[in-house]
């Protein structure tokens, strides 16, 4: 031990049982001292006895210390290794861990927690962002890792580190705990800080403007929002009832074989243990959480949270309690709790990476000063990009002064090029509109009225905004003849524009439904699924289906909310814009009479909430039914399908009914006489097929339909004899 | 007609613009490995993974008989309701040939 850390470390000869110093010799130490301290920013003031000693030591045996080599592993030959500090921290790294162990079962008594990122926290702003930009860990964070690794090894190998060890930097979980309680105290009055309290500070520190923290507190909402919906998703069922106690039985032992299995892994890889230091785990636990944050969890994870409140509905239709989103699960309790810590940890750790994301969206790389390499910032929603692909405004810029546009690739494709992308649009606005349905302000809370009504309104017009957008790429003002189809039919003829009609009516105003349904009414003829040739094949028929599904029920309930007026209007410019024999034909264009024959009926007879109609309306409505009635006689048989199944005639047999109820007596001869042949048809297959009762009772329910609106009943139908 | 939006504009700016137009309808999809995929596709991302419905997937295989070297092709074929793409597969995303 000739020289350590340059100091000399050879004992100075004892003269009169005082440490007696030459004056070179003490010159020496002292220029040795200042520069050690100049070095390592350390005060060594503090560390001078001075004047201070007493002789207290004097009286010490000073004799038989020939084993001390053998004791602190003395002996200059070894000194060259004590600072490979890789190697000796695997060599105690059994000892590490047990103490981490140790502590950590302490803390979780004292309530509270080991959390390095804490104390890297409690840093300004500023401070904060330098170090997110330059991807390093604090470096005090860093020597206090080292430092309190070497506080252990000095511990182990006797190795003394000019004192250091001797100041309280026992090991290093101790150290981020003790500067957390330290620098905490005043804040809390001295307390340990409940994690409450810490993270209201850290809100504090976050967000360093006031008017700030409203947002703030929405955003650690949605945060909890998203793990409780990552927990959910881990936690698998809750358990039921009593009957599952069983299998609970089970799942305890798989639970006990799964957790020896983990142990033994464990004790496998334990050799490779504490090669790392808690903010070294931190630094790496940072950058792959940043990859993963999102300021709109809601939107993002939409998918999950939607399966999730339409799985919990489900089994609470069930009769089966809700796995609400942050309810424990039975089986995964007690990795939980030993959880709880680590997501709270973690959720401080999203938070602070999507506010550094905030304050510099741009950077999509850093390069640490040194490193090999960069560290990409990219997210889950950012992958990182190999094309680069100019905007369109860069390509306007280099063709502005030839053509504006370059030649479509042919009529077809551009046309269904065309109308994808408009559907592609209204999604983009319906999307939007409802994501900002779930952000709606709050009713106003007492006291604040003045500022819930400027965000209620601020909210309003930019809701009106949008919902405007989406109209206007709906396309159904666009004037009749124009384009045929007619852009709104175009886009009612994909299965996704379908889809997404109940969505958009969500958000339209009552006139803005009336224009849909009267352009609808007035284009009918052009929908695919009223083109015969549909029913043939099954993806056809799946249209028809969708639009019956889609389409009509949401228009269904505009129509029966629809005074007389507006239903004459729509039912005449049905007959007089589409061939009524062909629309009829159609399962769509039968539905849609059907509903307009039948509301008027209604309000003929004075039910809903209307007055009943005048003179003249009915007069109008009289006229509109008889051309009706006209231009479909000798067609009423024609509208069964050939070859249906009695299931699918049903709709045409309720048109029957709603043409029956308004029919002159010439008019009700006329239908019997029509469809004679399938009323009997029906009833004879009831009465004599083999088939099952309760299909024959359906074909006299669909019979009945029509013979009910007549004033007649199936069983008074004579079936001939055959 | 100053109320709309032009007829035109489909707002294609991008390549994964025209991918999402092919969202909810049939497309073709050629990966890595000698396989082929139609179906449905559902959903798609930055990376082109796809969920894709209703898929028919065509695997070609290449057997070399050990004896005569001679080189056999054969088309594997089978059905997924649901499937997920991983996109370093795609090689091609297309609308299905109308042939």
């Amino acid at each position: 031990m000739a020289d350590f850390f340059g100091f000399n470390t050879v004992m100075p000869g004892r003269q009169g049982g005082k440490i007696a110093l030459n004056l070179e010799e003490q010159q020496e130490l002292d220029r040795q001292v200042q520069k050690y301290a100049l070095e390592t920013g350390e005060d060594f003031e503090i560390y001078d006895y001075g004047e201070t000693y007493d002789n207290l030591a004097d009286d010490l045996e000073e004799t038989r210390d020939d084993l001390n080599d053998e004791t602190f592993g003395g002996g200059g030959a070894e000194a060259g290794t004590d600072f490979d500090f890789a190697s000796n921290t695997r060599q105690i790294a059994p000892a590490l861990k047990k103490e981490e162990e140790l502590y950590i079962q302490q803390n979780d008594h004292a309530g509270g927690r080991r959390s390095s990122f804490a104390s890297l926290w409690e840093n300004d702003a500023a401070n904060q962002k330098d170090n997110f930009n330059k991807g390093l860990p604090e470096p005090s964070q860093a020597a206090s890792s080292i430092w309190g690794s070497f506080g252990n090894t000095a511990a182990m190998g006797g190795v003394d580190l000019g004192g250091r060890s001797a100041a309280g930097y026992a090991h290093d979980p101790v150290f981020g705990v003790g500067t957390f309680a330290l620098s905490r105290s005043a804040a809390f009055g001295g307390n340990q800080p409940s994690l409450e309290e810490i993270e209201a500070q850290l809100l504090r520190t976050a967000g360093t403007q006031p008017q700030m923290s409203m947002q703030q507190e929405r955003k650690v909402m949605s945060l909890e929002e998203v793990e409780a919906a990552l927990m959910n998703i881990n936690g698998g069922r809750p358990i039921y009832s009593e009957a599952m106690i069983a299998e609970q039985e089970e799942k305890r032992a798989r639970l006990e074989k799964r957790r020896s299995e983990r142990l033994a892994r464990q004790a496998e890889t334990s050799k490779h243990n504490g090669l790392m230091t808690q903010s070294d785990k931190d630094f790496i636990n940072r950058i792959q959480i940043s990859q993963l944050v999102t300021d709109d969890p809601y939107a993002d994870d939409f998918y999950c949270q939607v399966y999730t409140a339409l799985r919990n509905r489900h089994l609470q239709q069930m009769g089966i309690p809700g796995n609400s989103m942050d309810s424990g699960s039975g089986s995964n309790d007690g990795r939980r709790r030993g959880n709880v810590r680590t997501e709270q940890r973690m959720q401080q750790q999203v938070q602070r990476i999507v506010s550094d994301a905030k304050r510099n969206p741009k950077r999509t790389n850093v390069t640490v000063e040194g490193a090999l390499g960069k560290i990409a910032v990219n997210s889950v929603l950012n992958p990182r990009q190999l094309l680069q692909v100019s905007k369109r405004g860069s390509i306007n810029d280099v063709s502005a002064g030839n053509s504006p546009k370059p030649p479509s690739p042919g009529p077809v494709s551009t046309k269904s090029h065309t109308v994808l992308g408009w559907i592609e649009n209204v999604y983009t606005y319906v999307l939007a509109l409802e994501q900002m349905r779930r952000q709606q302000p709050p009713p106003p809370r007492m006291g604040e009225e003045e500022l819930a009504r400027e965000a209620i309104q601020q909210w309003n017009e930019e809701y009106s905004v949008l919902a405007r957008k989406m109209w206007n790429e709906l396309r159904i003002t666009v004037p009749i003849g124009i384009v045929h189809p007619h852009p709104f039919i175009s886009i009612l003829n994909y299965s996704k524009g379908k889809k997404v009609i109940p969505r958009v009516l969500r958000h339209l105003l009552p006139e803005q439904t009336l224009t849909l349904l009267t352009m609808l009414v007035a284009n009918f003829e052009s929908l695919n699924v009223c083109k015969s040739e549909v029913y043939a094949d099954v993806q056809g028929n799946q249209e028809i289906e969708l639009f019956m599904s889609t389409i009509v029920p949401p228009l269904l309930g505009f129509v029966s909310e629809a005074p007389f007026r507006i239903v004459v209007g729509l039912l005449a410019l049905f007959i007089e814009r589409n061939n009524m024999i062909w629309v009829a034909r159609s399962k769509p264009g039968l539905a849609f009479l059907t509903l307009f024959l039948s509301r008027a009926e209604i309000l003929k007879q004075g039910q809903g909430n209307y007055p009943i109609p005048d003179e003249r309306e009915i007069q109008q409505w009289n006229e509109l039914y008889n051309r009706l009635f006209s231009q479909l006689q000798t067609h009423f048989s024609g509208l069964f399908m050939p070859k249906a199944t009695m299931a699918e005639d049903v709709h045409v047999w309720r048109f029957l009914a709603a043409m029956a109820v308004g029919a002159s007596v010439e008019q009700q001869h006329v239908l019997v006489t029509e469809v004679r042949e399938q009323v009997l048809d029906n009833v004879i297959a009831a009465q004599t097929s083999r088939a099952a009762p309760e299909k024959a009772a359906q074909r006299i329910g669909n019979v009945n339909l029509f013979l009910h609106a007549l004033g007649l009943d199936a069983s008074q139908v004579s079936v001939p004899a055959m | 007609m100053d109320d709309h939006a032009p007829l035109e504009s489909a707002g294609i700016e991008e390549p994964l613009d025209l991918v999402r137009l092919s969202l909810d309808e049939r497309i073709y999809v050629k990966l890595r490995g000698d396989r082929e995929l139609r179906g449905k596709l559902h959903a798609y991302d930055g990376h082109l993974n796809m969920v894709l419905g209703d898929v028919e997937e065509t695997i070609t295989v290449v057997d070399v008989n050990e004896e005569t070297l001679e080189e056999v092709i054969r088309i594997v074929k089978r059905n997924c309701e649901m499937l997920f793409v991983r996109g370093d597969g795609v090689i091609l995303v297309s609308p299905p040939s109308r042939a």
